[in-house]
């Protein structure tokens, strides 16, 4: 008996820890500092809102705390989802189907999600050199590649980077592209009841400009 | 009736103020205020953030963050000034763990009332001699019998509970000159294994410095990803968001997961794992208003010798207010959800803006007679009559 008092002592070290408390805090301790390791699990690149084009800096600094959605006047921030990786969980993402990024123009501070993140996980950019990612045409899915006459996109391209082909098929110009998502928003394949065969999303969307030359 | 009304008040009121700010945060997430959740809450530049988020961010990006440090300094002053407030008022985790709780106390009076018929209380013949464990022992002893049973028992553990002393005595220095007489921590250890006063080591600070290493080491706030307040809203917002637009994802399901696993199934998360809790109580230390005091005079424990526990077991903290150095937490993690003064059959426990003078905190002051006397006369009352408590 003298020897388990002694025991609870030792571990204890006179605070009145007991042996479980000792051993939970020594589990949970160690659990915390593997789940560190979340950060070697693999995840998606995302679009990311307006100066959170540093992967690493938005992940570091960002507290999950939605005021950059909320604050979107365009609805174009999405909570980021465990599909697209653990760290990426609740973190901001580029959402082109509810609306699209204008940089916030006719705001006086520049884009308000910026301004609203409390940690600046979204640092200060200066907009015009912004690139959320690259917009791709999939010809197979695109209402003009059909001979339907469409050009939604390539009216709604406030940056040039969209044009109609020989074949009136819209061609990206990748160097122009930014990434605002406006093509995105207003591309009607997949969207507003139409149904393309085969088709998985839009015609034209933004991807990650890693991707966009694939 | 009318007492059996009254006793739910403060947790009704707790209960609405949390349930307030969950219904701002959700009508928050609709519009385009910016109001945020609790990980950084309010409007523009005038934000509060998680303390303890606040805390990790800047270790991530070892860099000062300005909002940051005025938040985790705003914090810092809250606490001095009300005390760990947040656990009880506004942390919707304390809730949901407080079901459980409940839950489980309910099941463990049925356990014990069988016990006590037996005539044998659990395994008191096996701690018996043990540092403070056993909540049945506990309960039935007093102040008086403690000095009774320190004299008995000392030689047994000889040379080593006396070094035990020496060290707790070094150690907890500060607060044990201003101890009453025939006040003890622990009643086989002479001198208490814990303290009444300061900051108390326990799981919750080791799994804090973790949190704080881990975010300095990887180079992110690792425990934002499985902290259960930040997930409870995450997953209110999605809920809100599949019902709104649709979104269907496995992310709800995961984070509605953890949440459960951290309170249904991890012991006493509040109380043992939480590092926001840890990072509170610590900044609480200096708190001295609204801390609650015993009345000894009306107490049935402290007046009559009853073995009345109930405050400590309505205590969601696991503050035993009768003896507090013997538990593992201080007044410090108080936090103010007045259960105990609620629980509390004689209004024994009040929370006074400034302590009284004539209440201790969480004191076992001898009444009438002084440590001798009470000690003997009290004794026999505890030993005819363990089933108080059922009784009532």
């Amino acid at each position: 008996m003298s020897e388990r008092v002694a025991k609870e002592k030792r571990t204890g070290k006179a605070t009145g820890m007991s042996r479980r408390t000792f051993a939970i805090g020594a589990v949970g301790a160690c659990a915390l500092v593997g789940l560190g390791g979340a950060k070697y699990l693999p995840s998606k690149t995302l679009l990311r809102p307006p100066g959170g084009q540093d992967e690493a800096h938005l992940v570091s600094g960002c507290l999950h705390c939605e005021k950059c959605r909320e604050v979107c006047p365009k609805n174009a921030i999405a909570p980021g989802h465990i599909e697209h990786g653990v760290l990426n969980a609740r973190t901001p993402r580029m959402n082109f189907k509810g609306g699209w990024c204008d940089f916030c123009e006719m705001e006086p501070g520049g884009p308000k999600c910026i301004a609203a993140c409390p940690t600046h996980a979204l640092e200060e950019v200066d907009s015009a050199q912004v690139i959320i990612g690259k917009a791709v045409l999939n010809r197979d899915w695109c209402l003009a590649a059909k001979g339907m006459g469409c050009h939604e996109c390539v009216d709604a391209c406030q940056y040039e980077a969209l044009d109609l082909g020989a074949d009136h098929v819209p061609i990206v110009d990748t160097e122009a592209c930014n990434g605002c998502g406006a093509c995105e928003f207003v591309c009607i394949s997949l969207s507003a009841g139409s149904i393309t065969a085969g088709a998985t999303d839009r015609a034209i969307i933004v991807v990650p400009t890693e991707e966009a030359g694939e | 009736m009318n007492r059996a009304v009254k006793r739910k008040t403060s947790l009704r009121i707790r209960l609405v103020v949390m349930l307030g700010v969950l219904a701002v945060v959700a009508v928050g997430y609709f519009t385009s205020a910016g109001i945020g959740n609790l990980s950084g809450i309010g409007f523009g530049s005038i934000t509060l953030l998680c303390p303890l988020g606040a805390l990790l961010v800047m270790l991530s990006e070892k860099t000062l963050i300005p909002l940051a440090a005025i938040s985790v300094i705003v914090v810092l002053v809250v606490c001095i000034v009300l005390g760990k407030v947040f656990c009880s008022w506004v942390c919707p985790v304390h809730f949901m763990a407080g079901l459980k709780r409940k839950e489980k106390r309910a099941k463990r009076n049925v356990g014990e009332g069988a016990a006590k018929h037996d005539g044998a209380v659990g395994d008191a013949p096996e701690r018996d001699g043990v540092c403070a464990t056993s909540k049945s022992q506990r309960d039935a002893r007093l102040a008086g019998t403690e000095s009774l049973q320190d004299s008995t028992l000392a030689p047994a553990e000889g040379s080593q509970a006396a070094v035990d002393v020496g060290t707790a005595e070094s150690r907890g220095a500060g607060g044990e000159a201003e101890k009453p007489i025939g006040r003890t921590g622990c009643a086989t250890c002479k001198t208490p294994c814990g303290m009444a006063k300061g900051i108390k080591i326990d799981s919750r600070h080791g799994i804090l410095a973790a949190a704080l290493g881990s975010t300095l080491v990887f180079g992110f706030p690792a425990f934002c990803l499985v902290c259960p307040v930040g997930l409870t809203f995450a997953t209110v917002l999605l809920g809100m968001r599949l019902f709104a637009f649709g979104e269907t994802t496995w992310t709800i399901v995961v984070f509605a997961a953890i949440i459960v696993a951290e309170i249904v199934f991890l012991p006493k998360w509040c109380q043992r794992f939480c590092p926001l809790g840890a990072l509170l109580s610590l900044f609480s230390g200096p708190n001295k208003m609204f801390r609650p005091q015993v009345d000894a005079s009306t107490c049935l424990k402290e007046s009559q010798g009853k073995a009345c526990s109930l405050c400590e077991k309505a205590c969601p903290e696991g503050i035993n207010l009768h003896d507090i150095a013997a538990g593992e937490t201080t007044l410090n993690d108080c936090s103010k959800c007045r259960a105990c003064a609620d629980a509390c059959p004689e209004r024994s426990i009040a929370f006074p803006l400034i302590p009284s003078k004539n209440l201790r905190p969480g004191s076992v002051v001898l009444v009438q007679g002084g440590a001798s006397g009470s000690g003997e006369s009290v004794e026999p009352a505890v030993l005819r009559d363990p089933t108080l408590e059922e009784t009532r």
